[in-house]
């Protein structure tokens, strides 16, 4: 491509991703889906802990209790999450916002009541709607609650409150209106699905929705796709995995929770593929790449990259190689670099359909270090599928990686030579 | 001088704020240099002289630039930051600063 051609795609390209990434939707999903992080990752620790053979029941039940109050509820966290992204996005009032939201939720939530051998019913929300099978619900409703809210305020739909009255007071009933309208907008939707056969939007939205969107998204051919999507950004030096992530979080998560929750409930986990697997299982590719520059590189400019890497790469860090080999615009690169996360994707998959993996349903932390993380996720297969993953993905960058080196040991030479 | 990286995570950012902050020291200039991940910009660029973006999020210039009119916002040359080359960019950042 001619330089111009280049560089107004480069651009176009920018301007894209820039887009889309600002979309204060998928900003929301994405942001929001990161604040329930901590508890997720806690619960998948008590998951773990729980897995030792050999424990005292008392600490069997509390480590149960942990992972059934993370994965559980886990949609609760996640309105709360994505409603105080949204607030924050449109400068809405964010504690408003969660409960507004909140509110419309469990509107639109079935309350039933529950024979418990007592003289009344007890009424409660069944656990299943709050767990990962409310996810897509409790997504929609948390953007849609918080932006309208936010927009009305913004459009001053509201009471208008004579000058006199003092700012913290206006701002109250400020925010009555438009949650009026809201509520009784959600009352309404609630009360006319009832009508219909599916009884409520939970069951709606889980039938034409999350699972056409799980089968779909939820395949091992989208997850290979979005590997490959995510290094090919990379290829044009946009951060891959933070552009992609919303996607992710959309298409996986939910079959990851529902992993936790299978779990937690005694149960095996059945989603091969999701959000937890691709984590941890994307492969060592940045401790090949240094263990290629530190031990079978010959230029200085490998080495030294090399040196400054290694540690980083242990962590996942990529960038020092990525903008100093450089592997970003590099033509030479592009084959190993747009495929090694996802042949290592695929080489997990596979030990998991031939039952050597176990299906993954713990949330391990992100760039904890490499066999670490396989360690964690799923024991000793965990750490020689990632031992697999790591020589597969050496072997694959070698050729490529050596046909640089011999490039910049020719350079270095001719430099020497000229001096 | 307050100098502010950003990042998708502040991490790799984080190791060239350490080769700055020693380039800095070893010329007996005082400057406060940090990192953060992008979504944590707002909360603490107060202060900034100047934004100094991670190449990866290049892509998000222009918003930083419209989100903070009054502080010079810079893209990060890919060989310098894949370098760790906190000498250069921090003279980059500098001389941007003097001219503002």
């Amino acid at each position: 491509m001619s330089e111009t051609k280049k560089s107004s795609f480069i651009n176009g390209l920018n301007v894209f991703v820039n887009k889309f990434s600002n979309n204060t939707f998928v900003k929301s999903i994405a942001n929001g889906m990161m604040m329930t992080l901590p508890i997720t990752i806690v619960g998948s620790l008590t998951t773990i802990i729980g897995m030792i053979p050999g424990l005292p029941e008392i600490v069997m039940k509390a480590c149960s209790l942990g992972t059934s109050i993370s994965s559980n509820l886990i949609t609760i966290y996640v309105i709360i999450g994505i409603s105080s992204a949204m607030a924050r996005e449109k400068k809405g009032d964010m504690i408003s916002s969660i409960i507004l939201s909140l509110a419309a939720f469990f509107v639109l939530t079935p309350i039933t009541a529950f024979d418990i051998g007592q003289e009344k019913p007890a009424m409660a929300f069944e656990l299943t709607y709050l767990g990962s099978k409310g996810i897509f619900v409790g997504m929609i409703v948390a953007l849609v609650v918080t932006w309208v809210f936010a927009k009305m305020v913004e459009k001053r739909i509201t009471f208008r409150m004579p000058e006199s009255v003092p700012t913290a007071i206006a701002k109250t009933f400020e925010a009555i209106v438009p949650a009026a309208i809201i509520f009784i907008v959600v009352i309404m939707i609630s009360t006319a699905f009832a009508e219909t056969k599916f009884g409520n939007v939970h069951d709606f939205i889980y039938t034409n929705l999350q699972t056409p969107l799980e089968a779909l998204g939820g395949s091992i051919w989208s997850a290979l796709f979005i590997m490959f999507l995510s290094e090919l950004l990379w290829f044009f030096g946009i951060h891959g995995s933070m552009v992609v992530g919303s996607v992710i979080a959309v298409l996986f998560t939910t079959q990851a929770y529902a992993n936790m929750e299978a779990v937690a409930a005694g149960e095996v986990a059945t989603n091969i593929i999701n959000s937890f697997f691709l984590d941890a299982f994307k492969g060592p590719r940045a401790l090949a790449l240094a263990v290629i520059l530190v031990w079978m590189s010959r230029s200085e400019k490998f080495k030294s990259i090399g040196k400054i890497s290694l540690v980083p790469s242990i962590f996942g860090i990529t960038e020092p190689m990525k903008f100093g080999i450089p592997m970003i615009m590099n033509a030479i690169i592009f084959i190993p670099l747009t495929l090694s996360a996802a042949v290592c994707v695929g080489i997990a998959y596979v030990a998991t359909i031939i039952g050597f993996l176990p299906v993954i349903s713990v949330n391990v932390p992100k760039n904890l270090p490499t066999f670490l993380s396989g360690f964690m996720a799923a024991g000793w297969q965990g750490l020689v599928v990632q031992l697999i993953q790591f020589v597969v993905v050496l072997l694959l960058y070698l050729p490529f990686m050596k046909k640089l080196d011999s490039q910049g040991v020719a350079e270095e030479t001719a430099t020497l030579e000229n001096k | 001088m307050k100098i502010t990286l950003a990042c998708a995570g502040g991490m790799s950012t984080g190791m060239l704020v350490k080769k700055m902050e020693e380039y800095a020291t070893s010329q007996g200039i005082e400057a406060d240099i940090s990192a953060c991940g992008l979504s944590e910009l707002e909360e603490k660029v107060t202060g900034s002289d100047i934004i100094l973006l991670g190449p990866q999020v290049g892509y998000q210039l222009d918003d930083v630039k419209k989100e903070y009119p009054d502080i010079p916002v810079l893209v990060i040359e890919m060989m310098d930051y894949g370098m760790m080359n906190g000498e250069k960019v921090f003279k980059n950042a500098q001389e941007v600063i003097a001219s503002n």
